[in-house]
């Protein structure tokens, strides 16, 4: 459950008045929100609208100017002030670039950080073993991310953010510069492990169809500020702006293109 | 007919262009490089008699053993101490990280021999710290090792913190999202510069095995002073330091191994990636621990510097531009001279392998080879080639100076180039080729202009290292066109101590100008 005003039981992530800038320009203007447990929560917007300063925000990568951060109900962050590490917020990341450490074999990568939380060995070796299996790299353990394809490279960084169950994952553009089919086949691939694991989820992207695809409740981030928050619907039944009206034609236009290829 | 021949030359322009550059690293690298080895098949058996003769001598190996164990303890030394400081001083947020690096700069500029007189005015018998036990200290093997180690230190500072510098920001964010920064720097940052690590151990090996002012000044017997001794004074032997000059081969040959491996497949592009890391690693309570023992270790590399200073005066500078002579004109013509063509040869080499064209990792190579092989062997090699009657002209005046600085450093040029080339898409060229323009045009007009501040940079790092160099120029000056480090070398020995400071702060000055212009310009131009 995800509301933009107040707080919930059970949120994972709350953020109250963010403000952070680069100079004295505001990446991120007075941004509110909160994200319930198990929620999927799409960030979209044009180039430049904040997202991954956010993102980075929220991770504890740049220090913000102003405003709350919790995480789990702890307060992580407050006014110009950390008051947790990145390693300390219990969070994951799977970056646009990926970001596999190229030194390291897929086993290597999932195992970085199950060894830096002490996980027990037994438990850690299931834990990947499950996790190789159900993304469909089982075999590849001993591979190094330049003997992967994209494809596969993909299920790494996703696998390697899920393994370390954490409060949540955060996503910044992902699949962008993908073809199609394989983006289509990682969506999906995306969902269901969000589903099954019940995954607390920040997926950034300015593809509108992506979010679409994932997001239980979308965000519009225009100019570093909140312009519009909630489902599908509820943007499609009242858009704010021009770029959700935008968005908004954009999802009738694939949609119609759908009826037109089913006729 | 002829503009048939015209138009294929012009189709085949990128391969002229190598090849005449292929040319000029044989004559002035392979050749030399090979000429130990020609002349023990030319010389009619006296020089294999000779090389029979020293290699059943004892003490040949032993000086080949004492140079291989110091050059290692040095590179050991250096790696530890430079290592970390790398990491420090490229991630964190140490206190005056730019000026700490500015700091490091100015030593590794100069000639070593220089720092051990500045550090014997400190700790020599006479010195303003000197004792019996010190002095005795400092002319020992482990006096030889902790200024070489002080000097060739920032190399290895400068490489860590460069490769640190130059990771992506997400691999180092992806990991610290899940673990500690200490963790972070183990497992993720250092294994991810260790090609930067591996290449810091090569040169300082390769420079430290071919330094010859520091252990002769400080009278340890090293394999390099065997072979110049034969090339000095009264004991002239070039026969003789040719064949001296072949043990020498294998230990070239094991550096040149070692630092393909290294960059077995590897692309430039790893240096100054697109998405670099901007925020510094917070060291919390450990930051002022961590910046005092940086700014301690910039201070131990710079004592030396302030000591030369010190021990000159203002009596001793004057002194010394006094006695300077022709020898500053004759190192900044040659090092402007040498610096000016390395440039060009690494707009080439540097363009051609940071775009995999044919050839030029084999030139690459050769330029690399001609740095990590002993200086000693390529002197004795120029002077074995050109020391003829055909090339007197050129032997006997200072363009053979500027032909063994092009030889020795080249590969700085060509590598900085190299490293900025690969940063850059190779769309801007093939689209240029798309509009017509052929291999010349598009180098002249695309990737020069583009890449100026690299070409400069180049220039500006071979005008330092020809600048400071004493162990190549050292074995073939021509009479009257000595450098001002081989003007000090000499005047060292039997000079008054004033006046060889005041010389030495007289370089110093000038290596600070031609730094002082440099920034200045890349600051301009920023």
């Amino acid at each position: 459950m995800v509301r933009n005003q107040g707080m919930t039981v059970g949120e994972i992530i709350a953020v109250e008045e963010l403000s952070v800038g680069f100079g004295t320009t505001p990446a991120v203007s007075s941004l509110t929100l909160s994200l319930a447990a198990g929620t999927v929560l799409a960030l979209v917007g044009p180039s430049g609208s904040g997202k991954t300063t956010l993102l980075r925000a929220l991770l504890g990568l740049c220090t913000p100017d102003r405003g709350v951060i919790r995480i789990e109900g702890r307060e992580v962050s407050r006014g110009g002030e950390l008051f947790a590490t990145p390693e300390e917020r219990n969070l994951a990341v799977v970056f646009q670039d990926l970001a596999l450490w190229p030194h390291m074999t897929v086993h290597g990568n999932l195992a970085f950080g199950l060894v830096a939380k002490r996980i027990e060995a037994t438990e850690r070796e299931a834990r990947i073993a499950t996790m190789l299996e159900r993304v469909g790299l089982r075999g590849k353990e001993r591979r190094y991310p330049h003997e992967l394809s994209g494809g596969e490279r993909q299920r790494v960084a996703i696998a390697r953010a899920l393994v370390l169950e954490p409060a949540a994952v955060l996503m910044d553009e992902p699949l962008a510069n993908l073809d199609v089919v394989l983006k289509r086949e990682l969506l999906r691939l995306f969902r269901d492990l969000f589903r099954e694991r019940s995954s607390t989820v920040v997926y950034v992207t300015h593809d509108s169809r992506e979010a679409l695809a994932l997001g239980d409740e979308l965000g519009v981030l225009e100019e570093g500020k909140l312009t519009q928050f909630g489902t599908a619907n509820e943007l499609r039944a009242a858009p704010a702006t021009s770029f959700v009206r935008a968005l908004v034609e954009d999802w009738n236009f694939q949609f119609g293109a759908a009826v037109r290829s089913s006729k | 007919m002829g503009g048939a021949l015209i138009r294929a030359l012009l189709r085949r322009q990128e391969r002229w262009v190598l090849a005449a550059v292929g040319v000029v690293l044989v004559c002035v690298v392979a050749l030399p490089l090979g000429a130990p080895l020609l002349s023990l098949g030319s010389s009619g058996g006296s020089l294999s008699r000779a090389f029979r003769d020293l290699t059943n001598h004892a003490r040949l190996w032993i000086l080949l053993w004492r140079s291989t164990w110091l050059s290692s303890a040095v590179t050991v030394a250096s790696l530890c101490a430079g290592v970390p400081l790398g990491l420090v001083l490229g991630r964190t947020d140490v206190v005056g990280r730019r000026a700490l690096a500015l700091a490091l700069a100015l030593p590794v500029s100069l000639p070593p021999f220089l720092l051990v007189l500045g550090w014997y005015y400190i700790a020599g018998r006479s010195g303003w710290l000197g004792s019996e036990r010190g002095s005795a200290w400092l002319f020992s093997d482990a006096g030889v090792i902790a200024v070489l180690s002080l000097a060739f230190l920032p190399v290895v500072v400068a490489l860590s913190a460069l490769g640190v510098r130059g990771i992506d920001a997400s691999i180092e964010e992806a990991a610290r999202v899940a673990a500690g920064p200490r963790r972070t720097l183990v497992w993720i940052l250092l294994p991810a510069i260790w090609p930067s690590i591996a290449l810091a151990a090569v040169l300082v090996f390769a420079m430290a095995f071919s330094e010859l002012g520091v252990p002769m000044f400080l009278r340890r017997d090293v394999y390099p002073a065997a072979v110049f001794a034969r090339l000095g004074g009264v004991d002239y032997q070039p026969g003789e330091a040719l064949v001296l000059a072949l043990p020498l081969l294998p230990v070239a040959g094991l550096l040149m191994i070692v630092e393909r491996l290294i960059f077995r497949g590897r692309s430039f592009a790893v240096l100054g990636a697109s998405h670099l890391s901007t925020n510094p690693l917070a060291l919390g309570a450990w930051r002022l621990p961590a910046s005092a023992v940086c700014w301690t270790v910039a201070g131990l590399t710079g004592a030396p510097i302030v000591a030369l200073i010190a021990k000159a005066g203002l009596r001793g500078l004057l002194a010394g531009l006094d006695y300077v002579g022709a020898s500053l004109v004759n190192s900044l013509a040659t090092s402007l001279i040498a610096a000016a063509s390395i440039a060009a040869l690494a707009a080439v080499v540097g363009h051609g392998i940071a775009r995999r064209i044919r050839g030029s990792a084999l030139l690459d190579a050769l330029s690399m080879l001609a740095f990590l092989t002993p200086a000693a062997v390529l002197g004795t090699g120029l002077l074995a080639v050109y020391n003829r009657p055909m090339t007197g002209w050129l032997y006997q005046s200072l363009a053979i100076i500027v032909l063994g600085f092009i030889a020795r450093y080249s590969v700085v040029g060509v590598r900085t180039m190299a490293v900025a080339v690969a940063q850059s898409s190779p769309s801007f060229e093939e689209s240029a080729g798309a509009f017509g323009a052929r291999y010349v045009r598009r180098l002249v007009a695309i990737v020069l202009p583009m890449h100026r501040r690299a070409l400069v940079g180049a220039a500006l790092l071979a005008f330092l290292f020809c600048f400071r160099d004493l162990e190549t120029a050292v074995l073939f000056y021509p009479p009257g066109g000595e450098p001002l480090t081989v003007k000090i070398f000499t005047l060292e020995a039997n000079g008054p101590p004033p006046v060889v400071a005041g010389l030495a702060v007289v370089h110093a000055a000038t290596t600070l100008v031609a730094l002082a212009i440099g920034s200045a310009w890349f600051g301009t131009k920023a």
